[in-house]
C-alpha cells in the first residue's frame, strides 16, 4: 500500500512554495521522505542560517514529521545529507550526532547544489514503529557492525540493508578504489546476511564524470550478471576520494 | 500488503522497459540493470532523456528533457506492471539548481494528485544530461 503521511501544514512545501511533492509517503513498512530544508514547521517561512542551524530546525522538522508518520529518529534507517559546500562537513557532523541514535542510520555526505539558497538538506527513510492509525506493526531495525557517532556502516530494516557510503582508506586511482570499495562493500554486506548479488540499488558519486568508463570497467567485474539498479553523479565527494559508494540490499 | 514483518523470502529480479531502445544500459553495455524488484518495491535506475524512437538523447529545452525522461520512467513501470503513481520516492539530480521551477511546472503534469515524496539536488551528469531522475515505486496493483 502506498500511504500519504499527514504532515503539520508548514512542512508541505506546496503551500507556500509550489514545490509538487508530498512530504513524505509509506510503502512496505519505510517512510520515505521528501528532502528536507530549515523550514518554520507552523509558517512554511524559509529559515536560512548557518549548516548548523539549518541542520538543528530539519531534525526538528524531521521529529514532526517522523512522528506523523509512525516512526522517529531512532527509527532513521539511511539518510543522504547534503550541504553546499564540503568545507562544511565537520559542522554537519557537529550538530548532526546531536540527533541521531546511538545506533545512527546509514549516511552518505555529499556537496551538491541546494534550491533556494539553502545550505543542508536531508534526504531519509525511516522504519515505521506504527501504522499510521497508530497501532503497532514495528518493522525490525538493526545496526550492523561498529559504527560511530555519526553511522552505521549497515542497518538491517525488514527484508533490507542499507549500507553507509563507502570510500577507499586509500587514495589511488578511479580504478582502484571502486576495486577496494566493492571488495570491502561485500564483506560488510555478509556481516548483514547478505551479498553483492543481492545488492538491489547502487549509489555512485565520482569526482568527475569523465572517469564514468573507468568506474565501469572496474564495477562491471563485481556484477557479472543482472547487475543492480544503479546512478551515478559527478563531484560532491568529502575529503579528496575519488569514489564514494553506497547501496540497499536485500537482507 | 501490511507492515508486518515478512517471513517468505523475498525475491529479487531485474526489470526491464518494453522498448528496447529505452534499455540504455543494454545498448550501451553499462554495467547496472534499468531496475530491479524485490518484494513490493522496484527501484530504478538513474535515466535521462531518450528519444524511444532513436535510441538517441533528446538535449533539448529543460522542460521537454523532464517529460521525456518522466514518460520513459512511466514506460519503464508500466514495462514492470506499476506506473508512475504508485512511485513512492522521486531522486531529481539536475545539472542547474536554476531549472527548480520549471520542474516543478512539469511536476504537476505528471503527478497532479498525490505525488510522490521527493528529493532534488544539482551536480555534475553524464552526455550532456539536463537531467537525471530515479525512483522507488510499488510493484504491481493493490489487492484492496
Amino acid at each position: 500500500m502506498r500511504e500519504i503521511v499527514p504532515a503539520v501544514p508548514g512542512l508541505d512545501l506546496r503551500r507556500e512554495y509550489g514545490h509538487h511533492q508530498n512530504p513524505a509517503i509509506r510503502a512496505g513498512g519505510l517512510v520515505f521522505c521528501s528532502g528536507m530544508v530549515a523550514i518554520d514547521p507552523e509558517t512554511g517561512e524559509r529559515q536560512h542560517g548557518t549548516v548548523t542551524t539549518e541542520t538543528c530546525r530539519i531534525f526538528e522538522n524531521l521529529k514532526l514529521l517522523l512522528e506523523t508518520a509512525g516512526a522517529s529518529l531512532e527509527r532513521l534507517v539511511q539518510v543522504h545529507a547534503m550541504i553546499y559546500d564540503r568545507i562544511e562537513y565537520d559542522v554537519l557532523n557537529r550538530a548532526y550526532r546531536r540527533y541521531v541514535p546511538s545506533a545512527p542510520p546509514a549516511r552518505t555526505v555529499m556537496s551538491v547544489q541546494i534550491e533556494a539558497g539553502f545550505k543542508v538538506m536531508l534526504d531519509v527513510i525511516a522504519a515505521a514503529h506504527d501504522r499510521l492509525d497508530g497501532t503497532a506493526a514495528s518493522l525490525p531495525r538493526q545496526a550492523i557492525g561498529p559504527g560511530d557517532k555519526l553511522r552505521s556502516p549497515a542497518i538491517r530494516a525488514g527484508d533490507f540493508v542499507f549500507i553507509s557510503g563507502m570510500e577507499a582508506a586509500e587514495h589511488g586511482t578511479v580504478a582502484a578504489e571502486t576495486r577496494q570499495i566493492l571488495t570491502n562493500m561485500a564483506q560488510v554486506l555478509e556481516a548483514a546476511g547478505s551479498s553483492l548479488a543481492k545488492i538491489v540499488k547502487v549509489n555512485v558519486l565520482i569526482y568527475s564524470m569523465l572517469e564514468y568508463g573507468n568506474l565501469n570497467d572496474v564495477y562491471r567485474e563485481f556484477f557479472p550478471n543482472d547487475p543492480p539498479a544503479r546512478t551515478v553523479c559527478g563531484a560532491g565527494l568529502i575529503g579528496g576520494h575519488k569514489v564514494e559508494i553506497d547501496c540497499v540490499a536485500l537482507a | 500488503m501490511t507492515d508486518q514483518p515478512m517471513t517468505e523470502p523475498v525475491a529479487r529480479s531485474v526489470i526491464e522497459p518494453a522498448n528496447p531502445r529505452l534499455n540504455v544500459s543494454r545498448n550501451a553495455n553499462l554495467p547496472h540493470s534499468p531496475g530491479v524488484r524485490v518484494g513490493d518495491l522496484i527501484f530504478l535506475s538513474g535515466m535521462g532523456p531518450v528519444d524511444p524512437v532513436t535510441g538517441g538523447r533528446n538535449l533539448g529545452p529543460i522542460a521537454e528533457q523532464i517529460q521525456q525522461t518522466l514518460r520513459n520512467m512511466g514506460h519503464m513501470l508500466e514495462s514492470a506492471g506499476s506506473g508512475l503513481e504508485r512511485i513512492v520516492k522521486i531522486m531529481v539530480v539536475l545539472a542547474d539548481i536554476r531549472h527548480y521551477d520549471e520542474m516543478n511546472r512539469v511536476w504537476r503534469e505528471f503527478f497532479p494528485v498525490d505525488p510522490p515524496a521527493r528529493t532534488v539536488c544539482a551536480l555534475q551528469l553524464s552526455n550532456g544530461n539536463g537531467v537525471e531522475i530515479e525512483c522507488i515505486a510499488l510493484a504491481g496493483k493493490d489487492p484492496s
